[in-house]
């Protein structure tokens, strides 16, 4: 018998399990109140999908549940139902098809806003995408997968609970959020706009699981950049302090185990991701919601199975300076001939992880349902690297492609450390059976593969204009300065700053493995 | 058949009500006792209310109604599901005879409410107050008078004095409902459980026994109150209704809890996987393993997901267990006076899931399951526990020559067959 890293997860972490009260048997009592704790005597639940069992107490093993059955990334609940907010976007619509063809019940919410905003820049994804109503029918042709959609702004909560109502996620994947710093740094109404949307949406998603879906998971888009870059070199841990952390001052010591670490975002978008966790963690202390927060590291590439089965089926693709993240437009940079732009001295270290890593992300931490009142952050991460690192990577896989790639320092538009340490902590991913799979090497070729077609350099010839970064955090809006221009030869990653250290313990827990692609 | 009139008082013992009745504290019961049988009833093995008013509605034994307890195992799992009527084996009376009107209220175990010729209001434990009334359309009166099933038993660890306030209510509730019930629905049974007498047992024994405790008072208001019900249902009836007031169980001080699963662990024949909750973390290696309040289940190969006792080796664990429980002591007393293997208790179609052993504490010992822990004796807020002395009381003329909880529907005159 295989043993999957969430065998040993229970109802308690299961969304079927509908809290019913409290029982004490002690004196053989009962509280109609639905409270969580186990003071007070047993929990007692019913099971939404299998009620011939009556009331019970929430302890069966996933292992001993005939629900959740073996699949490649561990248990999965059988037709487990996922409501994904933002699907029409470059990882909704990703995990939709993932989702879909591990044989989830997908149901997904737009509102069409990323392709509103991308517009505005002048641009459009490199990646030609059809209309939803064509991905759809694309989705059940090509993968057999049936997906509920609805056009709703997330803003709209008497739409958005309908659909609730309607579908009774049992996980909700929220990326229904303005995913760009520059957008929000281009002046006061975008600024607004993207708090607004960020922040209201998520606050009153959360209103509307307290009282439709309180079982259900939401895994929520937070970013790396929510905890900033401490000059110090302090860890960035999973959200709270490890229990031996200490706070030495004056002579004097306290414990800040358990104590949110500082956040110290980097532009109001980041802002608004760091007032959702707060956000996001009160609701699961005051209604025992279960909440994962991902601290997602920059996400590049083009690739999943299910993505690249056909050309209808691909995810948007975005090189703008707004919307473009560093690794895609370097790519898109290198085919168009413009040198891969380092912003200021280009020490920065970022954590990264490939688009088919972070669904896989998404499966496992789906997988492990937290438990009631349960707000876990996930650092989301596959590697740390130097932005002069990605650089010259992406400027030597371009040259196996043929392309002749310069890299170019620029002013820093951008109000931020050019030279600092980076210290990242990713334990809970691992945990939970997460193992990394795509370097950057594999995923960049890919990235050329597709992106070097020529249907797709014609369109990436048409928004060359919107790559180079204009928006400026001071509020200018001009081109950078062009501070030198470098040969990848020149580009010496060891020379100068630090090194990205990440903890990532991947023997730390038994993985089932299944065969592995890359053999 | 004449009409009959059928009052619980769960968990009150039959010392307790002479005492009561000789202090002046229960004079209409006084009035009532003035004729008829009042006697000792045996209650159920284990004495727990799901068990004893399952044979006190069947008329039948564990072994028969397929009920040993507040909690069973779910197949294929180490976790347990509560009780519900769905799994009772045996028919209660109410479905043996369809051609009478009942109203059945709040009745132990007989959640979710069935189908019935009249009105049932089911008796704790009922985690959905929609299911716990049948027909449906009293739902409305439930909660206009805002009926409650049980007390609120978490309010005991905020504060004694709004649990006992909430004792109060509970029962003034339930006698709000009670009073409409007779009123509005015509019946033939009219069968009402009083509950909190129970949970004012578990949790102020120790003021009743003690007149100094700031709650004396408050407990002997309880029992002048449940007085009042009785003597108001008395001047109620007709001399040629049948009356039966009775227990399911007894009440005593409490000196300390034994917990059965640390003493199984202490003694390898259990072992929990630290992690987990409840019984669900069982590795191979255990025998045998404890359910609420003190039944034995032996971890046999083939029952359970990681059952390893062969049925080959099952008697030298029983035996096994035997020793070690007659060795359990605190400070020197025995903790068991006698330890009983399913057969010598328990006869039925049932016996499969009976527990392979049961154990029967010497007075003042609690035995509790608990699979958290490694303390085998311990205290909480309780200071009052079940004991098996549960009493009956019959207005009719007749002898009752040491009566079970088994024996309450023959006594009514009920004449039945078993039906699986």
């Amino acid at each position: 018998m295989n043993t999957y890293h969430n065998d040993r997860l229970t109802c308690w972490n299961c969304p079927s399990a509908i809290l019913r009260g409290n029982v004490d048997f002690r004196a053989c009592g009962q509280s109609m109140r639905r409270f969580t704790s186990m003071e007070g005597g047993d929990v007692v639940i019913e099971c939404e999908r299998r009620p011939e069992l009556g009331h019970f107490e929430p302890t069966i093993n996933f292992s001993e549940c005939p629900q959740w059955k073996p699949t490649k990334y561990g248990r999965l609940l059988d037709n487990m139902r996922v409501l994904i907010l933002g699907i029409d976007g470059y990882l909704g619509w990703t995990l939709a098809l993932k989702l879909g063809a591990l044989g989830f019940e997908v149901s997904g919410v737009d509102n069409f806003l990323r392709r509103r905003m991308v517009r505005e820049k002048g641009s459009m994804s490199v990646v030609p995408i059809a209309s939803m109503e064509e991905r759809i029918k694309a989705a059940k042709k090509y993968l057999d997968i049936d997906i509920n959609f609805r056009k709703i702004d997330v803003l709209n909560r008497d739409k958005l609970a309908d659909f609730l109502k309607e579908v009774k996620p049992e996980v909700i994947v929220h990326y229904a959020e303005v995913p760009s710093a520059p957008y929000s740094m281009v002046d006061a109404d975008h600024a607004i706009f993207v708090q607004k949307n960020n922040v209201l949406g998520t606050l009153g998603l959360l209103f509307l699981m307290r009282d439709i879906v309180p079982e259900a998971t939401l895994i929520k888009l937070g970013t790396m950049g929510e905890y900033g870059a401490p000059l110090t070199g302090r860890p960035l841990f999973e959200g709270f302090f490890p229990a031996d952390a200490v706070l030495l001052w004056n002579g004097r010591e306290w414990s800040l185990g358990g104590e949110m670490t500082p956040r110290d975002p980097v532009s109001f978008y980041h802002v608004s991701k760091v007032q959702d966790t707060f956000n996001v963690y009160e609701a699961c202390k005051y209604w025992w919601l279960r909440s994962y927060d991902v601290m997602q590291g920059v996400i590049y590439g083009v690739h999943t199975d299910e993505l690249a089965t056909d050309d209808k089926l691909r995810t948007r693709f975005d090189v703008d300076e707004w919307f473009g993240t560093v690794v895609n437009r370097f790519v898109a940079q290198a085919i168009l001939g413009i040198p891969l732009t380092l912003y200021g001295e280009g020490e920065q270290i970022r954590g990264f992880i490939a688009l088919e890593d972070a669904m896989e992300c998404m499966v496992r931490l789906i997988s492990s349902p937290p438990e009631p009142g349960q707000y876990t952050v996930v650092n989301q991460v596959s590697g740390l690297y130097k932005l002069k690192t990605i650089a010259k990577t992406v400027a030597e896989v371009g040259a196996e492609f043929g392309f002749d790639v310069k890299i170019q320092r620029i002013e820093n538009p951008r109000v931020e450390s050019e030279v600092h340490p980076l210290e990242v902590v990713a334990e809970n991913l691992p945990e939970r059976g997460f193992r990394p799979r795509v370097s950057l090497e594999r995923e960049i070729r890919r990235m050329f593969d597709l992106l070097s077609r020529k249907h797709i350099v014609r369109r990436l010839e048409k928004v060359k204009d919107t790559i180079i970064p204009r928006t400026w955090w001071s509020g200018d809006k001009r081109d950078p300065k062009v501070l030198g221009v470098y040969s990848p030869d020149e580009v010496r990653e060891e020379e100068g700053g630090f090194r990205g250290i990440l903890h990532m313990p991947l023997d730390s827990v038994f993985v089932y493995r299944w065969e592995d692609e890359e053999k | 058949m004449n009409k009959a009139v059928i009052v619980g008082l769960d968990g009150v013992p039959y010392g307790l009500l002479k005492e009561l009745i000789e202090e002046d504290i229960m004079p209409n019961l006084k009035d009532v006792l003035s004729e008829g049988v009042f006697t000792r009833m045996q209650s159920s093995i284990p004495c727990v209310s799901s068990v004893s008013w399952s044979s006190i509605i069947t008329g039948r034994n564990p072994g028969e109604h397929g009920v040993y307890g507040f909690t069973d195992i779910i197949p294929g799992t180490y976790s347990v599901s509560y009780h519900s009527i769905k799994k009772l084996r045996a028919k209660p009376f109410w479905i043996m005879d369809h051609g009478k009107r009942y109203v059945i209220l709040n009745v132990p175990s007989t959640f979710p409410a069935q189908e019935i010729n009249g009105v049932m209001v089911t008796g704790f434990v009922s985690p959905d107050i929609k299911r716990s009334v049948y027909p449906p359309e009293y739902l409305g009166i439930l909660e206009e008078i805002d009926y409650r099933i049980d007390v609120d038993i978490s309010l005991i660890d905020k504060s004694r004095h709004a649990f006992m306030d909430d004792l109060f209510q509970s029962l003034a509730n339930r006698v709000r409902l009670y009073r409409y019930l007779w009123e509005k629905v015509k019946w033939d049974i009219f069968m009402l459980v009083v509950t909190g007498t129970d949970r004012l047992g578990h949790y102020f024994w120790d003021a009743y026994e003690h007149r100094g405790n700031p709650f004396h008072n408050a407990f002997l208001q309880f029992f002048k109150a449940v007085d009042h019900l009785i003597g108001e249902i008395y001047g109620k009836i007709n001399t040629d209704t049948q009356l039966i007031v009775l227990s399911d169980h007894g009440m005593e001080l409490k000196h300390i809890n034994v917990y059965l699963n640390a003493f199984l662990k202490r003694e390898g024949f259990l072992y929990i996987d630290g992690d987990r909750r409840g019984l669900s973390g069982i590795t191979k290696k255990t025998q045998a393993f404890a359910l609420d309040p003190n039944r034995i289940y032996i971890n046999i190969e083939g029952r359970y997901p990681r059952g390893s006792v062969k049925q080959s080796e099952r008697e030298r664990v029983v035996e096994d267990l035997i020793t070690a429980f007659r060795d359990l002591a605190y400070n020197g007393n025995k903790v068991i006076r006698e330890i009983y293997r399913r057969e010598e208790v328990y006869h039925g179609n049932y016996l499969d899931h009976a527990p392979d052993l049961l154990l029967i504490p010497n007075s003042g010992f609690n035995l509790m399951a608990r699979p958290e822990g490694e303390k085998v004796f311990g205290v909480d807020n309780l200071t009052g526990m079940h004991n098996p002395e549960a009493f009956i009381y019959t207005n009719q003329d007749i002898e009752l020559d040491n009566p079970s909880v088994e024996d309450v529907l023959k006594i009514m005159g009920w004449k039945y067959e078993y039906v699986s």
